[in-house]
């Protein structure tokens, strides 16, 4: 399908390993393209390299960590750039909420200021300006009093509202994509609900987030992405692949909701230093596999799929 | 009738707020509930409805300002010795801080062993994880190097060494992926099976909630509410 909109973002074939005493390969050969306005999820268990994904992506990983394939944004190589270069992106243009609302945050700073550095860091507000317009964006994800709590501390703040603070910090420069790791980790239902309501409420930005709660993904977002150890093994778009998932893997995903009866295949993930298990990942707990899976499959096109799975060959 | 395992009696909890002149807050208010031998009962609320305090209270982790808390019948006083104390178990919500992050995975697992004086080897360990999807090669590592999933599983390997009657669940699976939630949910309604251990599990999730629990009582700021039959199946 040929897309007109602008690429933001082009993930070509890239892969992250850990190598030392214990060698993980984290993220294996994935390839992905985000357009301008795009509402992308990608979802899968923990351990599956979602995370690392999105560091790998901004250059955030240790130098322990092995990437290799290809990044650019908006048709720029950021894995060519000086750190100069790239702290004008990161931030200003791309900007990454973190996971865990425990830790995103300098316990010393008041939320306030906190929310406000981007704008005068990136956009060169004033800083007095830039608390008021703090102010504004907490308001847009429903904080209550929001006046008064810009001034505190994080400490102060529930779990709920200091995610919803952090959202608000990483779209305040008005970065055009936004990058999210488990914005709803451990928020109850209705948190998650104001969660999906304020990226619903977002405008002009593009989304990239990551996340293992399958309705919240289907809440916010066009086109998903499911990966399972290291692998990208589905990707479509949103309502289609809760409706006909193909990939075995998002079929036993979508089974495993509490509201489809938690119904499971037995088996776990291969771990990560597994590289025994030549060809298809799910292959061992898979129901259908065959010979043919001791090879790696490709991703094959199916309608609006994107499917690696040999049954669609 | 079936005497309870474990019973709350008008448990309250305040938390003095640290600003002076503020009143302190009561996180839990005349709780009084009962858990029978072999049932699962879920404990429905909201964050910061004092779901987690009431557990807390209940498995000796903090101390109830009023009320009783009676296992097999018996008093408890905190804190907690003896068999209660080794026969109610824990499974918390965050896997990543359940294990001291020094120690490797093999050093954790083998304090329950110590405590209770089995024999420990390679292999009884390694049996002891199996079951839980982990290898023999996950011992050696620290927290740091374990997904949160088999973290988890870890978790609940190392409270069954201690072969619990009652084990509080604080929303043990809210942090996993569903395929793992199921697995663990599975592995834990098998055993109670098999056991007849009580289970008190704290949720935020209705839908799981109704799928795993034989009773649901719902906690608002602090107060139990009526148990919600048409919860459950």
């Amino acid at each position: 399908m040929d897309d007109m909109r602008e690429t933001l973002l082009r993930v070509e074939d890239l892969s992250v390993s850990f190598e030392g005493k214990n060698f993980v390969q984290a993220v294996e050969h994935v390839s992905l393209e985000v357009h301008s306005g795009d509402r992308l999820c990608i979802i899968g268990e923990t351990g599956s390299g979602k995370s690392i994904l999105l560091l790998a992506i901004l250059r955030l990983l240790s130098p322990t960590a092995k990437v290799t394939g290809g990044v650019s944004y908006r048709g720029r190589d950021l894995f060519a750039m000086t750190e100069k270069q790239l702290d004008a992106i990161r931030g200003g243009r791309i900007s990454y909420v973190p996971q865990g609302s425990g830790n995103g945050m300098n316990p010393l700073l008041k939320v306030g200021f906190q929310v406000a550095e981007p704008m005068i860091a990136h956009r060169g507000m004033k800083r007095k300006a830039a608390e008021e317009r703090a102010v504004e964006l907490l308001k847009r994800f429903h904080l209550g009093r929001e006046e008064t709590i810009a001034r505190q501390y994080p400490f102060t703040y529930s779990g709920g509202m200091r995610q919803r603070a952090l959202i608000a910090m990483g779209i305040s420069a008005g970065a055009e994509l936004l990058f999210a790791d488990e914005p709803t980790k451990g928020l109850d239902e209705t948190r998650v609900r104001l969660t999906a309501e304020a990226f619903n409420a977002l405008e002009g930005q593009t989304l990239v987030c990551v996340t293992h709660d399958l309705s919240f993904a289907r809440s916010v977002s066009s086109r998903v992405c499911v990966m399972y150890a290291a692998n990208q093994v589905e990707e479509a778009e949103t309502e289609e692949l809760f409706r006909n998932p193909l990939h075995p893997y998002t079929r036993d995903m979508l089974a495993a909701m509490p509201e489809n009866g938690l119904r499971f295949r037995p088996g776990y993930a291969p771990a990560h230093n597994d590289t025994g298990t030549a060809g298809c990942k799910y292959r061992l707990r898979c129901g259908r596999c065959s010979e043919k899976c001791r090879e790696t499959p490709p991703l094959f096109r199916i309608g609006g799929h994107q499917v690696r799975c040999w049954q669609y060959e | 009738m079936n005497e309870a395992i474990l019973e709350a009696c008008g448990l309250t909890k305040r938390f003095r707020s640290k600003e002076e002149g503020k009143r302190s807050f009561t996180a839990v208010k005349k709780a009084s509930l009962s858990l029978f031998p072999g049932e699962t009962l879920g404990l429905l609320g909201e964050s910061g409805s004092g779901k987690s305090t009431l557990g807390q209270m209940l498995v000796g982790l903090i101390r109830p300002d009023e009320g009783t808390i009676l296992f097999r019948g018996q008093p408890l006083a905190y804190p907690f010795k003896g068999a209660p104390r080794e026969k109610i178990q824990i499974l918390f919500q965050h896997p990543e801080v359940s294990f001291n992050p020094q120690l490797t995975l093999r050093q954790s697992l083998s304090e329950p062993f110590r405590i209770r004086g089995l024999p420990l080897s390679d292999g009884v360990l390694a049996e002891c994880i199996s079951r839980f999807g982990l290898y023999p090669e996950h011992l050696e590592r620290r927290p740091g190097a374990l997904s949160g999933g088999e973290l988890q599983r870890a978790a609940l390997a190392r409270i069954l060494v201690m072969e619990p009657e009652v084990i509080l669940l604080d929303e043990p699976t809210s942090m996993l992926d569903v395929i793992t939630q199921a697995q663990i949910v599975d592995f834990l309604r098998r055993y109670q099976e098999e056991r007849g251990t009580s289970y008190l599990f704290i949720t935020h999730s209705t839908s799981l909630a109704r799928q795993v629990c034989h009773r649901i009582v719902r906690i608002r700021a602090g107060e139990l509410q009526e148990e919600e039959k048409e919860l459950v199946p």
